[in-house]
């Protein structure tokens, strides 16, 4: 099947004046893990509502699966699971008890519950907590149990909304285990993250900023395209002379410190760095200042970001 | 650095939460108001118009005697004459007549002859009120008339003497404080008690146990914040609204119902302030027990709505009440005020006749703010 | 898997849930059963506007004979009791104004002396009138009690002058349905509507609203569940426990109070059944104007309250203006209290409450439906 999974073209969600989601277009294909980026407030969480038929598109159309979003709701969710940011499962239930509701909810009848219920319970580590209160359960827990309760029917389509935000990096590890072995069985993962680590592990990205997509692709195309310039890293001795004496340099686009290392940005591409990094020993060598290790770095996504924001910010200055 | 209070910042944030959430401000203004125009306009408890049926058999001048004494008050309107017996028994199966009256063949001349006359009445009493009441209007009718017969056999034996004075023994009765038995005069201070008492208690309760469910009452409570701080605060917001609310619906029984204000306009701010702490003390008192605002609810509504609505005195009469109830009725404290307020509103009474009133209801202030704040203290271990 | 099938299937799923919540919050269960019962053995004992010792104040100037004969019609009437006896009128004023008693009687010095001189002699009579309704009752068995005396003084007088006194008017009233003219006969059918009433809307108007309020609502709304399985899965458990309320109140009702139930207990199940229709509609329309409980709480005051006041249930509709009485024919808790009390009472069957029960079941019908959509459109 070539048609993607998941489909928006020109969505769009305001709240009164206020423009959340900006004419965002993208898609998603079958079985692939899709990485949401953002900052808070980013428009994330309303995207993912608007995909999952919690609000109504202000304009623009999604299809999940083949289905349009405002006309054939049903058909929708009968092809999505979803895992909220906020925990909303009942908390006066207890594990299974919740687990149970939402298997019969989605038409899992009870004669196979029962080996649905251990199958999930097993897939989230529950095991030996089913009776547990899920009032009692911690912040981790809660979050694998709310996993475990969206997945109950086999979705095609898992949306995530921060699934990892305060759970234990065990636990987190467990939780990306297990949307990889999800998407290998085919299922499609939509997952709103902060974290930079997590992005990487994504198969495609989308980088969403004030409602705008700003970048989107694979880790490394977005670190291809989208770094305009090239990272040098320098180890020296004394960083912080070394840092005044580099950013006169030419070409040098940015100076900062990496912990004790100096990241200069230059203009160049990738592959012409021998003259900035000759000119950058030149001057240190000259004031004496001992160059342990010269070399240019490939970006991380922390920093494509970065500065992806700050390029945008100055846009909307100017 | 000075110590100063964190009473300002909490309720200002109750302010704000207040205004937040404009449905539930337009409703708690908008009930007493409607409450007050239904009974006003809407429900009467006069019993007037009593629909009845007459199955006159004498069909003499006598009888249509009797008619008339019967129905020159308004209590009756005579629905049709019927001509059987069954007419009428079926017109009061239907509902269609409430009252019934059987006048013999031989009514006339029995009342000539000054023989017992039997008149039979058949009342549905279904409505126990409007049956009672029928049945009062009728014998003091069926007392007129034989009054009117008295009269008249004196006329005719000459006894002018005994005309002239007759009946020996007559009443002045007066109504006190409420003349014309006008019922907004009555409703008017009964609406303001059990309004309180009731959206007092439920708005306070809702507030405290929402924040405990929220687990926003954990963040108050790990701040510098005083308990009597926290309750005062709590308090304040809603006794502003309380007080809102007394002045809409006294503005509106004045002008709208011409319910009189006789008594003192201080004496009046000043104990509706007493009964409002102590409402919305129980309010909070029944969160911070509870945690729940389901629970809360409905404590609310069995604790405090039928209490203050039957226990009070407002309609009901507390001494025709078994003893029990009566005893219970000493703790509800919509009593107390119900008696100040008609005190004020109906009767000019000053602080002097309602100090046992005005001590017990600080003395149940206190203890309902003691107990607040020893249970808050103690969802604080 | 049939559609028939994974309908039941959702609906249960819900209803059990709900009652797993239920169970857990035991308060809440003994209030869905204990607060009727409270509120029907509340209004039973309470609810009577019955005259019935009336406190009265005598200032008894003459202290004679004549006197104390009043005195004596009044307590052996059964509906007052003399609760002080006090030496001057500013006294009697002075009980009133203590609310301690509601009616003064005054005495004047002369009674005894003019009335065997032939003389008119006159009473005073004080009723307290804050408590309008009653007051006019108190006052109608007064007049009656006093009038009484005065045509038996003049009977007696006439006697003594050789005149043959005329027999008095016979009133002899057959009062059917309630002989004994107990208002509690008359609150108790009335309650039960009521109690029905607040309990199913209330609880099915903050169920739903709990969910929005927590947020569970949304892991709802993402699954397939079609509203009219959330619907009937929510109230499925709220209609059950009002049933068993159904049945705890007439329990009381007809045992403790020991109410007649003349008519048929299926029948009043039924028609009642029929009703909560129409009052689990209205806490579904509750719950789509309001996002939190505290919402749904005064909404419901808001509109439980008038309609109660507009029933007819607390006093009758024909007493109230026309304008207001064509508008209660919109209000089903109207039609069913004449059907409770009808069947209460009466005995009355299908044959006579067919109008009534055909307005309930219209009503509840459209105003379910209504609601229904509503709820649907809002979450849909
Ligand atoms: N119901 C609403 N009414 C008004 N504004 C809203 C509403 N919901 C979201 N917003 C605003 O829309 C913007 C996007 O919110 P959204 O929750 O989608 O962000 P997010 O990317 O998920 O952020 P986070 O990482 O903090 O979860 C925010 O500025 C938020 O304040
Ligand atoms: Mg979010």
């Amino acid at each position: 099947m070539t048609e993607p999974t998941v489909q928006a073209v020109n969505l769009r969600k305001t709240f009164g004046d206020f423009v959340a989601v900006d004419n965002i277009t993208f898609s998603v294909e079958k079985g692939e893990v899709f990485g949401f980026l953002g900052p808070n407030g980013a428009g994330k969480t309303t995207t993912v509502k608007m995909l999952c038929g919690l609000l109504m598109p202000s304009s623009g159309s999604a299809k999940i699966a083949g289905f349009d979003v405002a006309a054939q709701p049903d058909d929708v969710k009968n092809s999505i699971g979803y895992m909220s940011q906020k925990f909303s499962l009942y908390s006066d239930l207890s594990v299974s008890e919740n687990i149970e509701f939402f298997a019969n909810i989605y038409g899992v009848d009870n004669t196979m519950l029962k080996a649905r219920k251990k199958d999930i319970l097993g897939l989230v580590g529950l095991e030996g907590r089913e009776h547990t209160m899920t009032s009692s359960l911690s912040a981790g827990w809660k979050q694998r149990l709310a996993l475990g309760c969206s997945i109950i029917h086999e979705p095609r389509i898992l949306f995530l909304d921060e699934p990892t935000a305060g759970v234990d990096p065990d636990s987190r590890r467990m939780f990306w285990d297990l949307i990889y072995s999800l998407a290998q069985k085919g299922m499609t993962m939509f997952v709103t993250t902060h974290y930079m680590d997590e992005a990487e592990n994504c198969k495609r990205l989308g980088f969403i900023y004030n409602g705008k997509i700003i970048a989107s692709g694979t880790p490394l195309e977005i670190k291809r395209t989208k770094m305009r310039g090239t990272i040098i890293e320098i180890d020296t001795d004394s960083p912080s002379e070394a840092l005044r004496l580099i950013k006169p340099v030419e070409t040098m686009k940015e100076v900062s410190f990496f912990g004790r290392l100096i990241h200069a940005v230059t203009d160049t591409p990738a592959g012409e760095t021998e003259q900035p990094i000759k000119a950058i020993h030149g001057v240190l060598d000259r004031n004496g200042i001992k160059v342990n290790r010269i070399s240019t770095i490939p970006p991380s996504l922390e920093d494509i970001f970065i500065s992806l924001i700050e390029q945008e910010d100055s846009h909307e200055k100017a | 650095m000075k110590k100063h209070s964190l009473l300002a910042p909490i309720i200002k944030k109750e302010f704000i939460q207040i205004i937040r959430d404009p449905i539930s401000l337009a409703a708690v203004i908008m009930i007493p108001i409607i409450q007050l125009l239904l009974f006003g306009y809407a429900v009467s408890f006069d019993i007037k118009h009593i629909p009845m049926g007459i199955f006159d058999q004498s069909q003499t001048r006598e009888s249509r005697q009797l008619i008339r004494a019967v129905t020159a008050s308004s209590y009756f309107v005579i629905k049709g004459d019927a001509h059987s017996r069954a007419e009428v028994t079926d017109s009061l199966e239907k509902g269609n007549i409430k009252i019934g009256v059987i006048i013999p063949p031989d009514f006339a001349d029995a009342v000539n002859a000054g023989k017992t006359a039997n008149v039979q009445l058949l009342i549905d009493g279904t409505d126990a009120n409007v049956g009672g009441v029928a049945l009062g209007y009728f014998i003091a009718a069926a007392q007129g008339y034989s009054l009117d017969i008295t009269k008249r056999i004196l006329n005719e034996q000459g006894a002018s003497g005994l005309l002239k004075n007759f009946p020996l023994l007559s009443q002045r009765l007066r109504i006190w404080y409420n003349q014309a038995l006008r019922t907004e005069n009555f409703i008017v201070p009964g609406l303001i008690a059990t309004i309180l008492m009731i959206l007092g208690v439920l708005m306070t309760s809702q507030s405290v146990a929402r924040e405990y469910e929220r687990g926003t009452m954990e963040q108050l409570i790990v701040s510098p914040v005083k308990v009597y701080e926290l309750i005062i605060g709590k308090l304040v917001p809603y006794i502003v609204i309380g007080f809102i609310q007394v002045t809409l619906v006294t503005l509106i029984a004045i002008s709208v119902f011409h319910v009189p204000l006789r008594g003192s306009l201080l004496l009046l701010t000043f104990t509706t302030f007493l009964f409002l702490v102590s409402a919305m003390g129980i309010g909070f008192l029944f969160s911070a027990v509870t945690k729940s605002q389901q629970v809360a609810m409905q404590m609310s509504f069995v604790g405090t709505m039928l209490p203050s609505l039957l226990l009070s005195g407002f309609i009901y009469p507390i001494s025709s009440m078994p003893l029990a109830l009566r005893v219970f009725s000493y703790v509800v404290p919509a009593k107390y005020f119900l008696v100040i307020l008609r005190g004020i509103f109906l009767k000019d009474l000053g602080i002097s006749v309602l100090l046992n009133q005005i001590l017990i209801m600080v003395l149940i202030s206190c203890i309902v703010l003691t107990l607040c704040i020893i249970k808050t203290k103690k969802s604080l271990d | 898997m049939s559609r028939w099938k994974i309908f039941s299937l959702r609906v249960k799923a819900i209803a059990r849930k709900e009652f797993i919540q239920l169970r857990r919050d035991r308060r809440m269960l003994f209030i869905a059963f204990m607060a009727p019962i409270i509120q029907l053995t509340l209004f039973g004992y309470a609810a009577t506007l019955d005259v019935k010792s009336v406190p009265v104040v005598v200032c008894d100037m003459d202290k004679s004979m004549q006197s104390r004969a009043v005195v004596n019609d009044l307590t052996a009437s059964g509906y007052f009791f003399i609760q002080q006896d006090v030496p001057s009128i500013a006294d009697v004023r002075k009980s009133i104004d203590d609310n301690k008693a509601m009616v003064g009687i005054i005495m004047p010095e002369g009674l005894e002396r003019n009335i065997n001189a032939g003389r008119k002699a006159h009473l005073q009579i004080l009723i307290d009138g804050s408590n309008a309704i009653y007051a006019t009752m108190v006052r109608s068995y007064l007049e009656r009690i006093i009038t009484n005396r005065a045509l038996e003084l003049s009977n007696e007088q006439m006697s003594k002058k050789g005149l043959s006194p005329p027999a008095p008017l016979s009133v002899q009233p057959r009062v059917w349905y309630n002989p004994t003219l107990k208002s509690r006969d008359f609150m108790v059918p009335g309650v039960f509507a009521l109690v029905l009433m607040i309990i199913s809307t209330v609880l099915t108007a903050m169920a739903i609203v709990k969910e929005k309020e927590r947020g569970t609502i949304e892991q709802l709304i993402v699954t397939p569940i079609k509203p009219v399985e959330l619907i009937a899965g929510k109230l499925l458990p709220f209609a059950m426990i009002s049933v068993i309320d159904i049945v705890l109140v007439t329990l009381v009702a007809v045992f403790w109070f020991k109410i007649p139930l003349h008519g048929s207990f299926v029948l009043l199940f039924l028609l009642a059944a029929l009703f909560m229709l129409t009052t689990l509609g209205l806490g579904l329309f509750i719950s789509t104007i309001s996002k939190t409980q505290q919402q749904a709480m005064m909404i419901s005051m808001l509109l439980i309250m008038p309609i109660i006041l507009l029933s007819g249930v607390m006093s009758p509709i024909e007493n109230m203006p026309v304008g207001v009485q064509y508008f209660t024919f919109l209000i089903p808790l109207r039609y069913f209290i004449v059907i409770v009390r009808s069947i209460f009472m009466k005995g009355a069957g299908m044959s006579i409450l067919w109008p009534d029960a055909l307005a309930l079941a219209v009503f509840g019908i459209v105003f379910f439906l209504l609601s229904a959509g509503r709820f649907q459109k809002r979450i849909g």
